[in-house]
């Protein structure tokens, strides 16, 4: 089987949770081999976190735990032991990347600093991910997928006045750190054959989230406006925005120097040159009346599908906004398989999101979940030399 | 000097507008040359017409839009006609020195233009082609239109809004930045293992499939137990308090989430104690879920008369998860991510010096991030690439320019004329807008902002 991209790349996986099983996701889903390590018994919290398979609260059953964790294998540790911290030092030797998403005196309070690890390793890299990194005045404070949106401008412009600012829909200020900081992380890699130097990457969960607000705060300090729910009283433009129709709202956009593709779209193309369809400030003005003469009797008489598809054929960026059972059938989306099916001995076969994007030479591969410590014997009597008798006191002595 | 990480890199960088242009920012920062691609037929519109300076377009508006600065800092600036032989000529040359091509165009566009991968690759067979669209390369709907919008209706905006209202939005493009982001990731992937190999290769970015990889939860529940996700507002499954708050003043609020019991307890303490909070269904996380309606409503009225800023700090310094809902103003005068070093200052040679966040939001112990340059105006490195990289001479040079195959004025102005934003309006509309900015800016950086004739505050 063809090597994939990262094969080469051995990465210790300290994280738990969201952010960082993010970032080595998908290091492990193009080929790193990524050695998760878990707390002995419980193993990270979020096989603790639902939705579970048949709503079944499980450790081998967490929908979270199972979608962020393909492609690695587990081992138990207890990283407050002794000889767990000597196992950790013993698989850097060899490790390319370690991963960790703990607050930030952990490390250093288990003897695991990067000051530590870079003598053991001087080409190891580092990232550590942390709600607001490893220093700063922020440091120490507590936060959730929410505080942290909230913090990073993210809830700035959202929902309407007069109504609570809503957050992205699920844990989006995390899954975005995950990103950021593989982006960081394969950055800092790339550099290592340059330098012969590993380093140590300390990404922040309130700056990757932040690092959204590129753009509004390029307004702010270009012109002094400021970012906000407020908006002006007249539209941009008309028709634009959610519009009934015959099974649902589509969403309407024009675009520049498309009204005669409208025109054509509502069945009425002999008006393309009438001052309806040319005169943008009154159809502003009398919108309602042109809601009620063009755009609703078109739109009443077909469905979401049809207004998007015949719309978007005649070059304009209509869509509709589709929930989770919509998304598994969108015929973009099976025509590129982008959904996988994969077998997972606690949960048979089930649908996955698949590949973030395709590459055409080292295309990104599917794969499962492992169970809690399934790789132990693996690591610890094949990797590391341990023997089955060793392994067996490890359990015993709550070392694994 | 310790080298940055993908210093020795270079990118042929197509991309406009926003979505695909943010992939390239994170390779600057991490050292990378970017070549920035334009025609003066073609400039990057309308992202060279957002957002004036001092909201002023000025003699050459097209070099003063903040919006386009923000997009396109560490990019030197050409201008080649790719509909003309002898710029697809000289595009071919340069890729020929070049790591990685990144386009966001429509799919047809690179072949209708005889610049496909295949082409490339028979140019240099190590390069690295990545093309970002809605929809992606290929498939039934590989020619439609697409905007961060939809994106976003990929999934995304069925579970962000009100409980009670439609599919809502994030407030910050998010689509377009996962599509930018997967650009930039999945490059990363193909300069690794063309590293090892001399393999370069295509990649193809579908936004809406960058999209739908960051709602891995809320599919795996309709996929294991066909549970249709909805919006529910600020909701969380287990956890309340968890909501925003509004505090005194115009549109402020504060994010409150308390995960734990012992944060219940020091929340409790925080807020004074008062009589409800000892109530039995709130006393501990189920209950509390169960009635966090009324629990919001009393909260409210706590928060109600209080500054968000100081009301979340108390919490956190208590140990509650809290904050306040910060917006653009605030991030860059904050002083957390201003102790964090996630800004630099700029100086453009004609809107002058302004701070810029690291779009790689990560610092590194040994190489740290680059100090990006600041973004080119049109063609403004059109004499530097064609002349120092290319070895053309000035007579080459100057034909291509009479011929208008490189240039640096835009050749034809588009529909719109480029006015101010409606400042005066906007302000009757309520909308934000502080006038002393730049000597905010300058106090909190320490240094002049703005341009020269502005410096002297």
């Amino acid at each position: 089987m063809m090597a994939q991209a990262l094969s080469d790349l051995k990465v210790v996986d300290l994280t738990h949770h969201v952010a960082g099983p993010s970032c080595t996701k998908m290091l492990a889903d193009f080929g790193a081999g990524v050695i998760k390590v878990e707390r002995p018994r419980i193993g990270d919290p979020a096989r603790q976190m639902g939705p579970f398979f048949r709503d079944e609260h499980g450790k081998e059953k967490s929908g979270l735990f199972l979608y962020l964790n393909t492609n690695k294998r587990s081992i138990t540790l207890n990283l407050k032991s002794k000889t767990g911290v000597e196992i950790i030092k013993k698989l850097i030797e060899e490790t390319d990347v370690l991963v960790e998403n703990f607050a930030p005196r952990v490390m250093p309070s288990l003897g695991l600093s990067y000051d530590v690890l870079e003598k053991i390793n001087p080409r190891l890299v580092m990232t550590s991910i942390s709600n607001f990194g490893q220093t700063g005045l922020y440091r120490d404070y507590k936060a959730t997928d929410l505080t942290l949106q909230a913090f990073a401008g993210a809830l700035a412009g959202s929902g309407q006045i007069g109504r609570e600012p809503y957050k992205m829909g699920g844990a989006q200020a995390q899954l975005m750190t995950g990103r950021v900081a593989f982006i960081a992380t394969m950055g800092a890699v790339f550099g290592v054959d340059q330098t012969g130097e590993g380093q140590h990457v300390d990404v922040s969960i309130m700056e990757a989230t932040a690092s959204n607000e590129l753009a509004m705060t390029a307004i702010y300090v270009y012109s002094g406006l400021v970012q906000g729910r407020k908006r002006l009283a007249v539209a941009p433009g008309h028709p634009a925005g959610p519009y009934p129709c015959k099974d649902g709202y589509v969403n309407v956009l024009i675009g520049v120097g498309h009204m005669g593709d409208l025109a054509k779209l509502v069945g009425r193309p002999e008006m393309a040159e009438e001052r309806w369809f040319r005169d943008h400030r009154f159809r502003l003005e009398h919108r309602e009346e042109f809601d009620k003469e063009f755009m609703l009797p078109y739109l009443m008489q077909h469905t979401r599908e049809e207004v998007v598809e015949q719309a978007q054929a005649l070059g304009m960026p209509f869509i509709t906004s589709i929930d989770m059972s919509e998304l598994l059938v969108e015929p973009q989306f099976k025509a590129r398989e982008f959904f996988v099916d994969v077998e997972h001995p606690a949960t048979g076969k089930l649908t996955y999101p698949g590949a973030p994007f395709k590459m055409s030479a080292t295309p990104w591969r599917a794969g499962r979940a492992p169970l809690l410590g399934e790789h132990n014997e693996e690591i610890y009597c094949h990797q590391l030399g341990y023997t089955k008798d060793e392994l067996v006191r490890l359990y015993q002595t709550g070392i694994i | 000097m310790t080298k940055l990480t993908l210093e020795g890199i270079r990118v042929v960088d197509l991309t406009r507008a926003y979505a695909g242009t943010i992939g390239g920012l994170y390779w600057a920062y991490l050292g990378a040359e970017l070549i920035k691609v334009e025609a003066i037929q073609r400039p990057d519109m309308p992202t060279r017409m957002m957002n004036y300076a001092e909201n002023d377009p000025g003699e050459e508006y097209w070099n003063r839009a903040g919006y386009f600065h923000r997009l396109n800092l560490g990019k030197l600036g050409i201008t080649l006609d790719l509909t003309h032989p002898k710029g697809v000529e000289v595009f071919k040359r340069l890729v020929k020195m070049s790591d990685v091509v990144a386009d966001n165009y429509s799919p047809r566009t690179m072949k209708q233009l005889g610049l496909d991968y295949e082409v490339l690759k028979e140019i240099n067979p190590g390069i690295i082609m990545v093309s970002m669209s809605g929809f992606g390369a290929y498939g039934p709907r590989k020619d439609w239109v697409a905007y961060n919008h939809i994106m976003e209706a990929a999934g995304l905006s069925s579970i962000t809004g009100y409980a009670d209202g439609e599919h809502g939005a994030s407030a910050t493009a998010y689509g377009d930045w996962a599509t930018g982001a997967a650009g930039a990731a999945a490059v990363l992937i193909a300069l690794h293992h063309r590293h090892r190999t001399g393999e370069g290769q295509f990649i193809d970015v579908s936004g809406r499939e960058a999209m739908a990889v960051q709602l891995g939860e809320a599919i795996m529940d309709y996929t294991m137990n066909g549970r249709v996700w909805k919006p529910m507002g600020n909701r969380h499954s287990s956890m309340a308090p968890h909501n925003c708050y509004p505090c005194r003043g115009d549109d402020k609020w504060v994010a409150i989430a308390v995960g734990t019991e012992d944060q219940w307890e020091s929340f409790c303490k925080l807020i004074g104690s008062p009589a409800w909070a000892m109530e039995e269904r709130f006393s501990d996380a189920f209950g509390r879920w169960q009635h966090q309606a009324d629990l919001d409503r009393l909260i409210a009225e706590w928060t109600g008369q209080r500054d968000h800023k100081e009301t979340a700090h108390i919490l956190l310094e208590g140990g509650v998860p809290a904050a306040p809902v910060l917006n653009s103003k605030d991030i860059v005068t904050e002083p957390h991510l201003l102790e964090r070093g996630f800004f630099q200052v700029i100086d453009h040679p004609i809107t002058g010096k302004r701070p810029f966040l690291n779009q790689i939001a990560a610092r590194f112990s040994k190489t740290g991030v680059a100090s990006v340059r600041p973004a080119p105006r049109l063609g403004e490195h059109n004499e530097l690439v064609l002349r120092d990289l290319l070895g053309m001479s000035s007579e080459e040079i100057a034909l291509l320019e009479d011929e208008q195959v490189i240039g640096s004025v835009p050749v034809r102005r588009t529909g719109q004329q480029p006015v101010p934003a409606p400042f005066d309006l906007m302000k009757k509309a309520g909308i934000e807008i502080d006038d002393d900015y730049l000597k905010r800016l300058s106090e909190v950086y320490g240094e002049p902002m703005g341009p020269p004739a502005k410096q002297a505050v």
